[in-house]
């Protein structure tokens, strides 16, 4: 059962997002301006209410005038703040490629179509610490920081950039689903190299992918190492399983499988599979990426590399615009 | 919130403390000195302190410090409350507040006591020049309230645009407010006076007193008449009567008449009626003329003819009264009591005087030839007019003025004479008041001041009433035809050029000012619903809630027009001309699907509703992306806008073979 809360904070979120589309460019408008006054603003209600009873006690129009002066700032107050947050266009730019797990920089532009300047905005994700923007005249760029958690294109939550300028007595804030057209590339993970399973047991004799030429010392057995690499010599004489280890040849030319990692899950193989290119991409390796539907041949240089990691970053994720 | 950036700098910190001092020195001749010195001294230290050469204070030391402005506040006004002591307090309380503002959010608390400074300046002063000091002042706390949000790149300028904006924005609806909203009464009874005081009549007359008045020239209170003529010669302002005499000082009696018909007074038609807008005195007495009748609540009318009002002034006061100008108060008989007490003198004091009245009495034996001996005396024996007569000294003081200096002011002329006409046992009183007023043709009021405060006798004529005699005018006819500043030319305060263009500037000042206090200070209550009335006409409840409900419409359709025309003088960004040129395309199969606003999504979709133009569609998306994304800048030109612009109208062109 879903408790009320859980309901209302849902039907909330629906709300929001069918009323505030995803979008890389953003114009606010009335529709997506929300304006409420806050701790400050509630304060100055109280010493209205301190300057009507002063002045009606002491039956002195001057004192009510200065307090329906206050209470005509507090109201005009409204439309200067929702003005200094009306019309401006927020665009993203383009981001660059990131690990799912790193930060990564998510250019932002403002831009300010009004004559009148817009001051005191504050940029930020819910529940974190808001990103000052003093002043925009006509044009800025900004950067906020996000560490996206999943693989994919990238896709950034809600958006706050409020105000609450120029008197300080109401936030002015709206809500920005920004697309941005970034890829978050799986997470690489460090994983001893296999070849592809479908070359054949027989051929595991052969060199795998770190061409087996120069022997680089022993580590303990893990599930999966090829039994052909055991070091039996040191099992016979300390009941532990060691696998031998052999350094890589730089203009090795590997082929980088899905099949090989057969058994594991799906995000685990991506993972494995972006730790070798980036491995072999350090390594100025020519290599190749064979996945279920794509298979990218040998290569080397940076497209490549890029090309790789985007194909490991979208796969199976759906349509170009992230559905 | 954000963090850095709303440290405040040094220019704002700087301008929001030139603006507490501003709010500070609105009452600085009120304030105890040492407040004042301190309060700056407070400012100056934290603008040193932001230097870094002198530390911040610590807790105990601020504990010090407020407990030494209360203790301070206590030292210069004791316990006895005033409004004065209550402002002191005020800021002895929150003066150390500026040492510990460092942020933006520690700036309003400082905002919030500018205002509140502004507003109880109107405690004390309520003049017009005083409203225009204290706008000014509460727009440079407007001014400081835009500036501490524009965090560390403060601009004074463009701060004081907004603020004024904001001010000017604001004036209509406060306007409407002040002129709609009605006025309750006070919520509890708070009548703390305040420490100056004020000047005027008192409820003794010794010989000298009124003299001091005669060198004031503060305004008492303000008449506009508004049906009959009132000439300068009887414009006797009455207050109050003095009917006890001590031998020195004339007093007013122990016991107050009831209230009475005053019918009695009034039965003839009134022949003029006038508003008096009074200004506070912190007393109950109130002004009007001979025989008179008020036409506003709140006040009583006792047995002497003189009014009082039911609750102290301390705050301008407007009432109407009927009156008839004529010199004799009407009042049939007299009780013994009141007999006894109008011609009760202490036995034995001033022998001569009462000698000399007996004597006068046996001579002419009625009434009407004493007074004209009486007259006749003070002319023949070269008495003078004058505001500094020397002090009297003494038992007889009588004696000492009527046959010793022969110099004085009209208390006493009227308190010599009073006794005179007691020792002969005719019943006789003083009244104090005030006569004359200086006419204003521009606002048709008249202006009555302090050193127009006035003493003169009131004589008992038996089956009538109560006749004025006024023994000033014998000396100085001139007081009291042409008022003070002819009597004594040389020792007047008030305005006294004979410059025909400053006259009429100070017609056109004082003529400003009465409408400043007839509009702006004591609107309310009647004066607010007569013209309300004028406004609605004659309105039921249900009609009023029509007009209010119709206003609230209009002011709704006001803000929504506002927000669809700040919407649609926005210019579009190239890009969102783009996605709406798509959209509008994607309306002609979808509707509803508005949804995604980004190129490719719309492109997509019309992919799949147009696979016939699927190669031109797929070519402008290459295209618009290669724009957008090629680098970090991302923006269409004008051109490539207008070229894409062409391309999606081609190719809906295509679409529709």
């Amino acid at each position: 059962m879903m408790s009320v809360r859980d309901y209302i904070k849902r039907f909330y979120e629906a709300w929001l997002n069918k009323r505030l589309p995803l979008s890389s460019s953003i114009q606010l408008s009335q529709k997506r301006i929300f304006i409420f006054p806050n701790k400050i603003g509630w304060l100055f209600i109280a010493f209205l209410v301190l300057l009507f009873v002063t002045g009606t006690n002491y039956q002195n129009n001057l004192i009510l005038s200065i307090a329906f002066i206050m209470v005509s700032v507090f109201i005009t107050t409204i439309v200067a703040s929702y003005q200094n947050l009306s019309a401006l266009i927020i665009k993203t730019r383009a981001c660059d490629g990131v690990y799912a797990g790193d930060s990564v920089s998510l250019p932002i532009t403002f831009e300010n179509p009004n004559k009148t300047a817009k001051a005191g905005l504050m940029l930020g994700f819910k529940n974190t610490s808001l990103q000052l923007i003093p002043i925009i005249k006509t044009e800025q760029r900004v950067t906020l920081q996000f560490a996206p958690q999943h693989r994919g294109w990238l896709q950034v939550p809600r958006i706050k950039v409020c105000s609450v300028y120029p008197l300080g007595l109401l936030t002015c804030w709206s809500w920005l689903r920004l697309e941005f057209n970034g890829i978050v590339y799986p997470k690489p993970i460090d994983y001893p190299f296999r070849n592809s399973l479908s070359e054949g047991e027989e051929n595991q004799t052969q060199p795998v992918a770190s061409g087996m030429d120069e022997f680089d010392g022993l580590r303990a057995y893990q599930k999966g190492d090829s039994l052909k690499r055991v070091a039996w010599r040191q099992y016979a004489k300390s009941q532990q399983l060691m696998t031998k280890n052999y350094l890589d040849y730089q203009t090795d030319e590997r082929c980088l499988d899905w099949f090989a990692l057969t058994g594991m899950e799906t995000e685990k193989r991506l993972q494995v599979l972006a730790g070798w290119v980036v491995k072999c991409h350090q390594q100025q390796a020519e290599f190749s990426l064979k996945l279920p539907d794509l298979h990218i041949s040998v290569a080397s240089g940076d497209v490549h590399f890029k090309n790789c990691l985007k194909a490991l970053a979208l796969f199976r994720v759906g349509g170009v615009d992230g559905k | 919130m954000a963090n850095n950036g709303s440290l405040l700098s040094y220019s704002t910190l700087s301008f929001l403390f030139l603006n507490v001092l501003a709010a500070l020195l609105l009452h600085a001749t009120r304030l105890p000195v040492w407040l004042i010195v301190f309060s700056i001294a407070t400012l100056i230290w934290r603008m040193v302190v932001f230097s870094g050469r002198v530390p911040k204070p610590n807790w105990l030391l601020k504990l010090v410090l407020v407990s030494a402005g209360f203790v301070g506040v206590y030292v210069s006004y004791g316990f006895s409350p005033n409004i004065e002591s209550m402002v002191s307090l005020l800021i002895a309380g929150v003066m150390l507040k500026p040492l510990e503002v460092e942020k933006q959010s520690d700036s309003y608390l400082l905002i919030f006591l500018n205002y509140f400074l502004c507003a109880l300046l109107f405690l004390f002063d309520r003049s017009p020049l005083d409203f225009l000091l204290v706008i000014a002042v509460m727009l440079m706390t407007l001014t400081s309230q835009v500036l501490i949000h524009f965090y560390d790149q403060p601009d004074r300028w463009q701060s004081f645009k907004v603020g004024f904006g904001i001010l000017i924005k604001s004036l209509p609806l406060a306007l409407v407010l002040f002129l709609i909203l009605p006025r309750l009464g006070p919520l509890w009874i708070l009548n703390t006076p305040t420490q100056a005081g004020v000047v005027g009549l008192s409820d003794s007359m010794s010989p000298g007193s009124i003299a001091e008045l005669g060198e004031n020239s503060e305004l008492a209170f303000r008449v506009k008449i508004l049906e009959g003529e009132l000439p300068m010669n009887q414009r006797y302002w009455r207050a109050f009567t003095l009917n006890e005499f001590d031998g020195n000082s004339w007093q007013r009696a122990q016991t107050f008449d009831d209230a009475v018909n005053f019918d009695t007074y009034l039965n003839d038609t009134a022949s003029i009626r006038f508003d008096v807008l009074l200004e506070p005195h912190e007393k109950t007495w109130l002004f009007n003329l001979g025989s008179a009748q008020p036409l506003t609540e709140g006040i009583t009318v006792h047995t002497d003819g003189s009014f009082s009002s039911n609750r102290k002034i301390y705050s301008q006061w407007q009432y109407q009264v009927a009156a008839k100008a004529s010199e004799i108060l009407p009042h049939t008989s007299l009780s013994n009591y009141q007999r006894q007490q109008s011609t009760r003198i202490p036995s034995g004091t001033n022998p001569k005087t009462q000698a000399f009245a007996n004597a006068l009495w046996q001579e002419s034996g009625e009434l009407g030839v004493f007074i004209a001996a009486l007259r006749n005396f003070i002319l023949q024996e070269q008495f003078s007019y004058t505001l500094s007569p020397g002090s009297y000294s003494g038992a007889d003081q009588i004696d000492d003025f009527l046959f010793n200096s022969k110099t004085g002011f009209c208390s006493y002329y009227a308190g010599a004479l009073a006794f005179m006409l007691r020792s002969v046992n005719v019943p006789a009183r003083i009244v104090l008041g005030y006569m004359g007023g200086e006419d204003n043709d521009v606002s048709g009021t008249l202006s009555v001041f302090q050193y127009d405060a006035h003493a003169w006798v009131e004589v008992y004529i038996e089956g009538r009433g109560w006749l004025r005699i006024d023994p000033t005018g014998w000396v100085s006819p001139e007081r009291v035809e042409l008022g003070l500043s002819s009597a004594v030319p040389d020792q007047f305060v008030g305005f006294n050029s004979q410059s025909e263009w400053l006259r009429s500037l100070r017609q056109q000042w004082q003529a400003f000012d009465y409408y400043w206090n007839d509009w702006m200070l004591s609107y309310k209550g009647e004066k607010q619903q007569s013209l309300l009335d004028e406004i609605w006409g004659d309105k039921t409840a249900q009609e009023l809630a029509y007009i209010l409900m119709g206003l609230l419409l209009v002011l709704i359709s006001a803000l929504f027009l506002f927000l669809w025309w700040d919407q649609k003088g926005n210019k579009k960004s190239n890009e969102q001309r783009v996605v709406i040129e798509l959209l509008n395309w994607l309306s002609n199969y979808d509707k509803k699907n508005k949804k995604d606003v980004t190129f490719m999504s719309v492109i997509n979709q019309l992919i799949q509703l147009n696979p016939q133009v699927e190669e031109s569609l797929r070519e402008m998306n290459i295209k618009l992306h290669a724009i957008l994304y090629k680098d970090s800048v991302g923006t269409l030109t004008k051109r490539e806008t207008d070229k894409i612009l062409a391309d999606i109208k081609r190719i809906k062109k295509m679409s529709e073979k």
